[in-house]
């Protein structure tokens, strides 16, 4: 085992275990603190600094979220469920935040999931510099790849971020021959209408073979997390309606995607 | 396939009574009349009557649109009484009534008549007799170290022991008769084979007079067993003749046939051979915890031939095995008072047994094994509770449907390990064969058809002992000195001295616990013995012995059952941590803050709190519970059985967390006083594990299962966590990872929306409880108010009622 690997730090805010919606099999989740995004609509912004966040309970206790740990220690708490990961053909999904915002702590805990034979999955925005995170999606067997607005311009809007380097770095990614699937978070109203679903389609059809597609309809969870941090929560944003859902899944599988509604 | 209820099942479940059930004493009655009248007969003889009677002369009917006929009681929906455990006194009968329990004035004054036969006869008051001038063992039987305390030597617990449940008595016996002797011969052929014994009989030894009598015995019961369902066949007929409704009339007419064939001769078809299982079932019950034993197995021959020759379909089987489910539903015996408190009334573990190995080893899942699924999906009823057993070569189909069936929310079915439970047994001494062949008994006990009967099953209070440890021997609450002077706080320096005495304390009380035992079966010997049971073990009719007399093949008698071992452990490791790690206080100073209830020490209450704990895959207090299970074991296989062997160590908690916690004061693992103790025996103490169903499961897997007769992982999801087929099929391998690594036994509460709402209230209970919508996953106590009420609103579930 490389020492230098199980020597970097980064920030986590949180190890979830029995994780089964992030990809095949029982697998561990870490969530990686700090994202280069400011999604109008988040609903985890606990993960949005790389800082750690000091909350604030309902009943009036406090509480620090994130902390800063080495990717030895990260692996060794995911390395504990080996035996269910095993069975299950399962492993390790590094969530956030955005884990390419911490390349080198990313790569470093794949890289020891790799070589305990556990399968990897990173979740992802797809934002950043391909040189620094080709490493990556080498290491990975499945991605997780989230795509929220074709267009420039919108996507700005609502990420506050250029989509430009998530288009190429998806491209890259099927050059590799890495599988990914495409998340799509659907807010009624931002992302749903046709126009946009079009161009994702288009774009997903021109980029990946037989591509596999999860629709997720926003949800407000995240609410309690705002307040708990003194923040006030986004207001205004809705789930696109039941009919509206299944008529943009059966437009998508017309096309030949394998798609399912929800993670 | 059926999953949804046929119009004759939905009728008959519109049927079913769940509130307001009468009391049937008509059974009680008909039995005490006879008994009355048999005085100075042998005693063996004299209950054979006293059963015969019942059989003979209770009421009996048949409803509209039933296809399987039998009931228990004398009124549809009736709780039945049995005389042999404890009386009805007054103010029993007055809490029956206020708890909505039907009894007429008449039935009332007879419970009051009928008492006066069986005063001094219970088993309550004969164990209670024995024992109340032995200073020594009285002290203990009252001191709730085993459940329940004992108030008076004819009252167990002011009530609470009359009819208990809290351990088992005359009845109760966690028995797995072979109901192949009643399919597969009938009843006539072992009648047969006890009379060929009686032909034969030579006055040689000192016993042969017992077995003359015991021979007997057999006979009159199994003769009125066959006669019971002589009377349904006569009814049925009559039935028909009077049925405009030709259809109705011709399935009387089946019915009628099918009960002049079974269970007197072998059955042949599949209708029979299920008619034939219910007729001695019923002949069992209403004991509260007889085991089906494994159903997919006992009627395979039956189902495959009926279906080769086209005589029945698919639906038709699942309609008949919903039919089962709503006249299991009927059968109940009223528990006491204390005991219904906790079970609702209505607790009972007709334990349904599928899937596992052959005998030779080969999978031996089959078609019905996935019909008494359906059937459970199809008639979502608590009861018969089901048990799958798993092995490498179960198919993942069989575990999915399950789950589906967990899906619902009736807790229903377990998942075990064959690997476990066959490795116990072997180690116990059974054939490989035989092992393979176990089915479950009570709860989750092994049992081997024909060859195994638990009589004695003591729940053992572990933390009121561990406060006895702290008292130098003394109750905490009477400062009676029960157990030996161990030290007082202030001798104990360092943590091993103290482990040292609380094992010292164990074993003491383990040892009384023995005792005990011993004094149950002495008291059920020779006074309450069943010859239909004993007819249905192993050589039964031939033998001529009482299942109370014999020692069996697996000779499991006897167990010892602990309850809040996993208090224990995290008890003490808080104590190792905070106390002999970090020297923070003294014992003395912890002592004072528990005498308080934690009431004026918050911060103190906090740092206990926030000491490791079981369930969390933290070795620290992890291995503090895995020696404390094997000492507990190893303690427990030390003790003689009252029939030769050894005593057996199980761990199960049934419903007895609660009444152990109300029993037991403040706790080092945080717990106030009277608050429940961990359930099960593998499951962390509620609330306190929060890493996970995986790093549950492997604390779990750090204590050595296979040396016990059972043990209980109680994991809770939220039904978010079981939404897609997905998602049934990664909880289908965390299931077997974890019985296929050395887990026994895991369940699945599928939290319902009370439990939302008290995790509302009381976050502090519930920080485990995770669910998961949209692909988001949070501890639910972490959620806005907003967003649980969301969630709330979302969880409902099929009624059960």
């Amino acid at each position: 085992m490389s020492m230098s690997a199980r020597d970097v730090t980064g920030e986590i805010f949180d190890i979830q275990s029995y994780s089964i919606h992030d990809g095949p099999g029982i697998r561990t989740t870490v969530f990686l603190k700090g994202c280069p995004l400011r999604c109008l609509w988040c609903q985890n912004p606990e993960s949005q600094h790389k800082r750690p966040d000091r909350v604030v309970e309902q009943d009036g206790s406090t509480r620090v979220i994130g902390r800063r740990t080495t990717a030895g220690e990260v692996f060794d708490e995911i390395a504990k469920d080996e035996i269910f990961y095993r069975r299950s053909n399962g492993g390790i999904t590094l969530s956030g935040g955005e884990p390419l915002a911490q390349p080198d702590f990313t790569r470093a805990i794949l890289e020891l999931s790799k070589e305990a034979g556990f399968h990897t999955a990173i979740d992802t925005s797809g934002y950043g510099r391909w040189s620094s995170v080709e490493e990556i999606f080498r290491l990975c067997d499945l991605v997780l790849y989230d795509l929220k607005h074709l267009d420039l311009v919108q996507h700005k809007t609502i990420t506050g971020v250029s989509n430009k380097p998530i288009l190429q770095n998806l491209g890259k990614i099927a050059k590799l021959g890495v599988e990914t699937w495409i998340r799509i978070p659907l807010v009624s109203g931002w992302n749903d209408a046709d126009e946009n679903i079009k161009s994702v389609c288009e774009f997903v059809s021109a980029t990946i073979e037989s591509p596999r597609v999860f629709l997720l309809p926003y949800h407000n969870f995240g609410e309690g997390k705002y307040l708990a941090l003194g923040r006030t929560p986004p207001e205004g944003f809705e789930a696109p309606k039941e009919e509206r859902l299944s008529e943009i899944k059966a437009f998508m599988e017309e096309l030949g995607f394998r798609v399912q509604i929800g993670g | 396939m059926t999953d949804v209820l046929t119009d004759r099942i939905g009728r008959m479940k519109s049927r079913l009574r769940i509130t307001g059930r009468p009391l049937c004493t008509e059974k009680l009655r008909l039995m005490t009349e006879s008994l009355r009248s048999t005085e100075g007969q042998a005693e063996a003889i004299r209950r054979a009557k006293a059963l015969a009677s019942s059989l003979e002369r209770i009421n009996i009917w048949i409803d509209d649109d039933e296809l399987l006929v039998g009931h228990g009681a004398s009124k549809r929906g009736g709780f039945e009484l049995a005389g042999d455990y404890g009386l009805f006194t007054p103010d029993e009968v007055a809490s029956l009534k206020e708890e909505g329990y039907v009894i007429s004035p008449k039935d009332e004054a007879e419970l009051a008549e009928l008492n006066k036969y069986y005063k001094g006869r219970t088993f309550v008051s004969r164990l209670g007799g024995l024992l109340y001038d032995n200073q020594r063992l009285w002290e203990f039987m009252k001191s709730g170290v085993v459940l329940p305390p004992w108030k008076s030597p004819e009252h167990g617990s002011g009530g609470g022991y009359a009819q208990g449940g809290m351990g088992l008595g005359p009845g109760l016996l966690l028995g797995a008769i072979d109901y192949r002797i009643v399919l597969e011969k009938g009843l006539n052929q072992v009648i047969a084979e006890a009379e060929g014994e009686l032909d034969n009989i030579r006055y040689i030894s000192a016993d042969t007079a017992e077995r003359v009598v015991y021979l007997r015995s057999i006979i009159i019961t199994l003769s009125a067993v066959i006669q019971f369902a002589n009377r349904y066949a006569e009814h049925a007929h009559r039935l028909a003749e009077m049925t405009p409704d030709a259809l109705r009339s011709s399935e009387l007419e089946e019915i009628s046939r099918i009960c002049r064939r079974v269970p007197a001769d072998p059955a042949r078809t599949f209708r029979e051979a299920l008619q034939s299982f219910w007729f001695i079932y019923l002949v069992i019950t209403p004991s509260s915890v007889a085991p089906m034993g494994r159903l997919d197995q006992l009627l395979l021959p039956y189902y495959e031939a009926d279906r080769s020759s086209g005589s029945i379909t698919d639906d038709e089987v699942v309609e008949l095995l919903a039919e089962l489910r709503l006249h299991d539903m009927e059968i109940d015996r009223v528990a006491g008072k204390a005991n219904r408190k906790k079970h609702s009334g209505q607790a009972k573990w007709h334990n349904c047994t599928i899937g596992g190995v052959k005998s030779d080893g080969s999978d031996a899942t089959n078609a019905l094994s996935y019909l008494i699924l359906e059937a459970a999906l199809a008639c979502p009823t608590p009861h018969h509770t089901i048990t799958i057993r798993v092995h490498e070569g179960t198919p993942d189909e069989l575990l999915e449907k399950g789950l589906e069936v967990v899906k619902m929310g009736l807790g229903l079915p377990a998942f075990v390990s064959d690997r476990s439970y066959i490795e116990f047994l072997v180690m116990n001494g059974q054939s490989l064969e035989s092992s393979r062949d176990y089915v479950l008994a009570g709860c989750l006990d092994a049992a081997i058809p024909g060859r195994s009967r638990v009589i004695s099953f003591p729940f053992v209070v572990v933390p009121l002992i561990f406060e006895i440890a702290l008292n130098n021997g003394r109750h905490p609450r009477t400062q009676v000195q029960l157990g030996p002077r161990t030290g007082e706080l202030e001798e104990f320096e360092d943590f091993d001295t103290l482990a040292e005495a609380v094992k010292t304390q164990l074993a003491h009380f383990l040892s009384l616990t023995a005792e005990r035992n011993h004094a149950e079966v002495a008291v059920q010997r020779g006074a309450y013995s069943d010859p239909v049971l004993s007819a249905l073990f192993d050589g039964g009719a031939s033998l001529g012995r009482d299942y109370l007399e014999r020692e069996m093949p697996f000779e499991n008698g006897s167990v010892m059952c602990p309850v809040g071992m996993v208090n224990l452990a995290d008890s003490l490791a808080a104590i190792r941590k905070i106390i002999f790690d970090e020297k923070r206080i003294s014992l003395r100073e912890m002592k004072e803050a528990l005498d308080a209830d934690w009431q004026g020490y918050p911060e103190l209450h906090e740092e206990f709190l926030a000491a490791p704990k079981f369930g969390n895959d933290d070795d620290y207090v992890d291995l503090i519970a895995a020696d404390l299970y094997s000492f507990w074991a190893e303690t427990v296989r030390s003790f003689k059985s009252p029939f030769g062997s050894q005593h057996v160590p199980t761990a199960i908690s049934i419903t007895s967390h609660w009444a152990a916690g109300e029993l037991t004061g403040a706790t080092p693992d945080g717990r106030k006083a009277g608050q429940c103790l961990a359930d099960g025996s593998m499951s962390p103490m509620q609330g306190r594990d929060s890493h996970g169903p995986t790093a549950a499961m492997r604390s779990a897997l750090k204590i050595n299962q296979d040396e016990y007769q059972a043990t209980l992982l109680n994991l809770k999801f939220h039904p978010s966590a079981l939404s897609s087929e997905e998602d049934l099929r990664k909880l289908a391998l965390l299931i077997r990872t974890y019985l296929e690594s050395g887990g026994k036994h895991v369940q699945f509460n599928v939290v319902d929306r009370g439990t939302l709402l008290d995790a509302q209230e009381h976050p502090e209970d519930h920080q485990d409880l995770v669910v998961r919508i949209a692909g988001y996953s949070a501890y639910f106590v972490t959620l806005s108010k907003t967003v649980q009420d969301d969630i709330i609103a979302r969880t409902e579930f099929p009624s059960i009622g």
